[in-house]
């Protein structure tokens, strides 16, 4: 119930944020054009229904919350370490992807994955490491003919 | 008929089956593992038939569809853990039989189960979705607009299990999609000067992140790895496996009826294969002669589970082509997938690529073909998969995601929105909100805002356009009624709940 509450009052608070700050930053110049005798409502319409939807459901949820959530699995003993392990890894293999290459990247990512998630198969991972990649960037420039991100080696099929 | 015979003659082109058979035998493997979804399989597969031809494309995502849904029932039955949410319910009994040495014969069931409850929905796609679309070349932008209300409305209630926030993820739908230049006057909103936001969030990075990367980080929560026995096909007796008369007697009334419930809940917006297949099941339970049976290996349980849930995969494509409304998840990128082909999705499909339709209908048709061969001949195989430990897979579906996000545009902005939005995915998960809701609403929010602009336009900014219009106002009637309706039976079951304390 109160993970329900903190949800719904951060979710309202920065629904708020959208609907006060976010929404009045889209430009009202075509107000002033010829075309304004046409449209009736502009651009900023949509943002703010939407905006002030997510702001009353967010409330809604604060006031009534059902605690149907998996919060539990979330908070036992090493689980959110775990899923952040594998976060912080996803954003690093992103930000590695153009100045190592799609391949390189990609087979330090890999490893690191079977190593921070307890694999000790060498004679497995080593070469799943390598070999996926490299057939994941082969399929892609050879079957759909686009290149991924060459980065260091640029290596053609 | 002639469209017919051409459609077929392009599916039945050697590539496009070898396409087809590579799919379903991959649809199988994925739908089996669990954690590993078929909306995940089909969103993994959008990025790669970008640059295919239509047919082709829509063999290779029909046939991980059409197929996906009856790998389910392998871990479910091996298992005791569904390898889709669609066969939850099938896992009740099947694991039973698995337990008893009859796993062989509750796969045999499910398969024919599924073959009849997906022939089903394709008869009534075919015989409805035209008829629907007819109907639907009435309408003008207030009627949409009200369509489109009522489809978002029914989306978000019956979704997850709680209303409020099925209603708050499709609202957080609506306002990503407002990202990106205005669709009338095509002034930018929230792009802050980043050229790649002038188009909007790419829909398939954002459907990759939601449903594939956002499992991928809350199977991370446990390491991959899944405690439960894993059943072999190969236990028990020849003879107990077979399948006789007797069990045809028992099954023939609950995969009809099943077949017909899954159908009908495939049509509506929202509910989907997984909800199909439990009123399948219940209500086969409720008419049952020996009900304490259920739970304990009922085969009737498995069939009828399994017909419910496959009559979901024609039937939901019923709204989709006639409305442009996906019904659930997997009809949503699929939706999206004849986008990126330069096919509009509609009424106006019947009129203007009638090839599209006519060979939807033939893959469809071919996918279930294709899933009952595959699956007859190498069950015993495609079981195996089930030992794989996941923490091989993740990994490699990852290096795939980050593949087929870039190759959409050829930029890394891409797949930082995919993974944003497998993070946002995540924390709608680990707080219970549904996430269907969101991507169907981001889908249906750019038509939805452009009818609802129109409607205003003509009627000089008034808005009882809304109520003038007869059709929109029944739309809008029952967009109420189903909140109302959901309200109380949510209200009704928390009394239960609490007079049972």
């Amino acid at each position: 119930m109160k993970t329900d509450r903190i949800f719904g009052c951060v979710s309202a608070l920065l629904g708020l944020l959208f609907v006060f700050l976010a929404v009045p930053s889209i430009t009202g110049d075509w107000q002033q054009g010829e075309q304004a005798r046409y449209f009736t409502v502009g651009p900023r319409l949509f943002p703010y229904i939407s905006g002030v939807l997510v702001t009353v459901f967010a409330v809604l949820i604060a006031l009534k919350p059902d605690g149907m959530n998996s919060i539990a699995a979330f908070l036992q003993p090493g689980a959110a370490k775990r899923a952040l392990f594998a976060i912080v890894l996803a954003f690093v293999y992103v930000a590695l992807l153009e100045p190592l290459g799609f391949i390189i990247a990609s087979v330090l990512v890999l490893f690191a994955f079977f190593i921070g998630f307890g694999e000790r198969r060498w004679k497995l991972i080593v070469p799943i490491a390598v070999i996926v990649p490299i057939a994941v960037s082969a399929m892609f420039s050879g079957f759909f003919k686009v290149q991924l991100p060459p980065g260091l080696f640029a290596i053609s099929f | 008929m002639d469209l017919f015979i051409s459609a077929a003659s392009e599916v039945f082109a050697p590539a496009n089956l070898l396409i087809l058979l590579a799919s379903t035998v991959i649809g199988i493997v994925i739908g089996a593992i669990p954690g590993l979804t078929v909306t995940m399989a089909v969103a993994l597969a959008v990025p790669l038939t970008i640059w295919m031809e239509t047919t082709p494309a829509m063999l290779m995502l029909l046939g991980l569809y059409g197929s996906g849904i009856y790998g389910g029932s392998i871990s479910a039955c091996l298992l005791n853990a569904p390898g889709t949410p669609a066969s939850a319910a099938t896992a009740l009994d099947g694991y039973e039989l698995g337990k008893q040495g009859k796993a062989l014969k509750a796969l045999k069931v499910a398969l024919w189960a599924s073959v009849y409850g997906g022939l089903f929905s394709i008869v009534l796609l075919v015989l409805i979705a035209p008829q629907l679309a007819q109907v639907a070349l009435k309408f003008g932008p207030a009627e949409i607009t009200c369509l489109l209300i009522f489809a978002l409305t029914v989306v978000s209630v019956l979704s997850g299990d709680s209303i409020m926030k099925g209603l708050f993820a499709a609202a957080l739908g609506m306002l990503l999609a407002t990202i990106g230049a205005d669709p009338m006057l095509m002034i930018p909103r929230f792009t802050f000067g980043v050229d790649e936001l002038f188009d909007g969030l790419a829909y398939i990075p954002l459907l990759i992140g939601l449903f594939a990367i956002a499992e991928m980080f809350a199977q991370s929560e446990q390491s991959f790895r899944f405690g439960a026995t894993i059943l072999s096909i190969k236990d028990g007796e020849r003879d107990e496996n077979r399948i006789y008369a007797e069990d045809v007697k028992k099954c023939a009334i609950p995969v009809i009826r099943s077949g017909f419930f899954g159908a009908f809940i495939g049509m509506l917006p929202g509910l989907g294969a997984a909800v199909a297949s439990f009123v399948g099941y219940a209500e086969t339970k409720r008419a049952s002669k020996e009900p304490e049976k259920f739970g304990k290996g009922a085969i009737e349980g498995v069939a009828a589970s399994e017909s419910a849930n496959n009559a979901v995969t024609g039937s939901a494509m019923i709204p989709m082509l006639a409305l442009a409304i996906p019904g659930d998840p997997p009809t949503a990128i699929l939706l999206s997938a004849l986008m990126i082909q330069g096919v509009t999705v509609g009424p106006l499909i019947f009129a203007n690529n009638p090839d599209v339709v006519y060979m939807i209908y033939v893959a469809l048709f071919m996918a279930l073909v294709a899933t009952a061969g595959v699956a007859a001949m190498f069950m015993k195989p495609i079981s195996h998969v089930l030992r794989v430990p996941k923490v091989f897979l993740y990994p490699i579906i990852l290096s795939m995601c980050v593949a087929g996000s870039y190759a959409i545009r050829f930029n890394v902005f891409d797949v930082f929105v995919m993974l944003g939005a497998g993070v946002l995915g995540y924390v709608m998960r680990i707080f219970g909100v549904p996430v269907a809701p969101l991507l169907i609403a981001f889908i249906l929010t750019r038509p939805f805002e452009e009818s609802l602009r129109q409607a205003l336009i003509r009627s000089e900014g008034s808005l009882m356009v809304f109520l003038e219009h007869p059709i929109a106002l029944f739309f809008l009637i029952l967009a109420v009624a189903a909140v109302a309706f959901t309200v109380w039976r949510e209200h009704k079951t928390g009394h239960r709940i609490g007079e049972q304390g």
